[in-house]
């Protein structure tokens, strides 16, 4: 059942609980951080197939977010959500070596392809 | 004649002979400054008639010496100095209204050839027994006048380029306004794309939760339920936020204790442990007026404000003097302060420098200050902190 192991970083911890309620009825292990620095100190702990981003968070962007953990875990891949329109995020992040960047309020539909097609299984079946 | 007398008679003729000679060389001197002149020297009677001329005048206007003298001056005058100069000889020596002798003016001369040209004239005046004689000096100007020509048309040219320069100038201002007016309706259309497309992310994944999961116990259910009534009162605060911007109502002045007004909005913020508060009211402060409820939202948000500058440890002054006609109520805080290029943009609505939060706090408490017709001002250092600054006008 175990589909791959992500870790979900935003700010709002009801965002972060709502991620993690979802992904875990979909077979993946989902954690939640809520700040930079949590979601540091987690992926040196635990080893995660992918990061979840929030990119405007207090303490630290998501994109230095994941330059910060990429030091630490170079083989990991994250998609980014944004409530921006703007595309400076994007690009930012892409720089930062991020695969997907999605827009608030997520379409889930993309989400689940972007997280199918980075993820090592994906052979996860709909709950 | 007796010999001491005989020897002053000699000194008497040589002292006469020493006085001619004196006379002569004098004359003779007189006569080398009028001849080596570079200005032209005329000399005539009370009725204009050319009694002499100098070198300089023959080559100046082009006559022979003795086609000048004995003729009335008019002849050296263009119109209409021509025409009116017996009127102002004969003016001058009924009245002694001086319009030109001992002063002297810029006037026009007229060549042998007819040509005119500019000339500055100064007249001097020799009173004589039976009549004056009156001595004009003539210089030529064209040189100067042609400078001051030039020197005019170059400014004129040095106008017309600023005048071309400042119409580029405003020009481009006019340009920059309208691009900061669009760049302010990008920043506040963004503001509230963000403040409010983050709730409803997590109502959009509560809901997509309870759509999609199966075997939801009715406890996770109730959960994602009170989610999403949480969030949407997020957005509800977003809207309101912006709708109390709009129509702030009018204040009700009173008069208040600004230690009673400091307690409350002090009850109603939390800080951490780490940051200590400290209040300094002098008991004589006199009350302010304003209205109880919008100056305790204003002072909120700047202890709320500086809360969240400060990282880790620190300090909060809330700090009261009086001031002229009124009570300066200052928030200083010891947190990372404001960056300079911000500090002009901070009081802006929806300008802001955290994660999350519209950029309204400032905006609202600026406007509420202003509609109680105080100031609200901000001091800061990076690094260092901040104080705002809020200025009422007192009971008195």
């Amino acid at each position: 059942m175990d589909s791959g192991s992500i870790l979900v970083v935003d700010d709002d911890a009801d965002i972060t609980a709502n991620f993690v309620d979802i992904l875990t009825s979909q077979g993946y292990r989902a954690d939640a951080a809520n700040n930079g620095k949590s979601a540091l100190e987690m992926v040196t702990r635990r080893k995660y197939d992918l990061a979840l981003l929030d990119f405007q968070m207090p303490d630290m962007d998501g994109a230095s977010l994941f330059e910060a953990i990429r030091s630490v875990r170079p083989e990991l891949k994250a998609i980014m959500i944004t409530a921006y329109a703007a595309n400076n995020g994007v690009e930012r992040a892409k720089k930062a070596g991020i695969c997907r960047v999605l827009r608030k309020p997520v379409d889930m539909r993309l989400f689940f392809s972007a997280l199918e097609s980075i993820t090592p299984n994906n052979n996860s079946e709909p709950v | 004649m007796a010999a001491a007398d005989w020897h002053v008679e000699i000194q008497n003729i040589n002292g006469d002979l020493w006085m001619n000679s004196i006379a002569h060389d004098l004359t003779a001197q007189l006569a080398a400054i009028l001849d080596n002149a570079v200005d032209a020297i005329i000399t005539i009677d009370a009725r204009g008639i050319v009694l002499s001329v100098n070198p300089a005048t023959t080559t100046l206007f082009g006559y022979r010496s003795e086609e000048v003298v004995g003729q009335n001056v008019k002849l050296l005058m263009p119109m209409p100095f021509k025409e009116n100069h017996d009127r102002y000889i004969a003016n001058y020596l009924q009245t002694g209204e001086r319009k030109i002798i001992g002063v002297g003016r810029e006037v026009v001369g007229r060549r042998k050839d007819g040509t005119e040209f500019p000339i500055h004239l100064a007249v001097s005046e020799i009173k004589r027994e039976k009549e004056s004689i009156f001595t004009g000096i003539v210089r030529d100007i064209s040189d100067l006048k042609h400078s001051q020509l030039e020197l005019s048309r170059a400014n004129e040219l040095l106008e017309q380029r600023i005048r071309e320069r400042t119409g580029q100038l405003e020009l481009a201002q006019s340009q920059l306004v309208e691009k900061e007016r669009l760049a302010t309706l990008g920043q506040v259309s963004g503001g509230i794309a963000h403040e409010i497309r983050n709730p409803l992310n997590a109502v959009k994944t509560s809901a997509y939760f309870l759509l999609n999961a199966k075997n939801i116990t009715p406890e996770k259910a109730r959960e994602h339920l009170e989610r999403i009534d949480r969030q949407v009162d997020l957005i509800d605060n977003v809207v309101t936020a912006l709708s109390d911007v709009a129509k702030l109502p009018e204040p009700i002045r009173q008069p208040l204790s600004v230690s009673a007004i400091a307690r409350e909005a002090l009850q109603t913020i939390s800080v951490p442990d780490q940051v200590v508060i400290h209040v300094t009211i002098p008991e004589d402060t006199p009350h302010v007026l304003a209205d109880q409820n919008q100056i305790l939202i204003a002072l909120r948000n700047l202890l709320r404000n500086a809360r969240e500058a400060i990282v880790g440890n620190g300090r909060i002054e809330i700090v009261a003097r009086r001031v002229d006609r009124g009570v300066s109520i200052a928030v200083e805080d010891t947190g990372m302060g404001i960056a300079p290029e911000n500090l002009d943009r901070i009081m802006q609505p929806l300008f802001s420098t955290k994660a999350r939060g519209m950029g309204l706090g400032l905006a609202i408490s600026r406007t509420i200050v202003e509609k109680n017709f105080g100031t609200l001002e901000v001091v800061s250092s990076v690094g260092v902190g901040t104080t705002f600054t809020i200025t009422l006008q007192s009971d008195s």
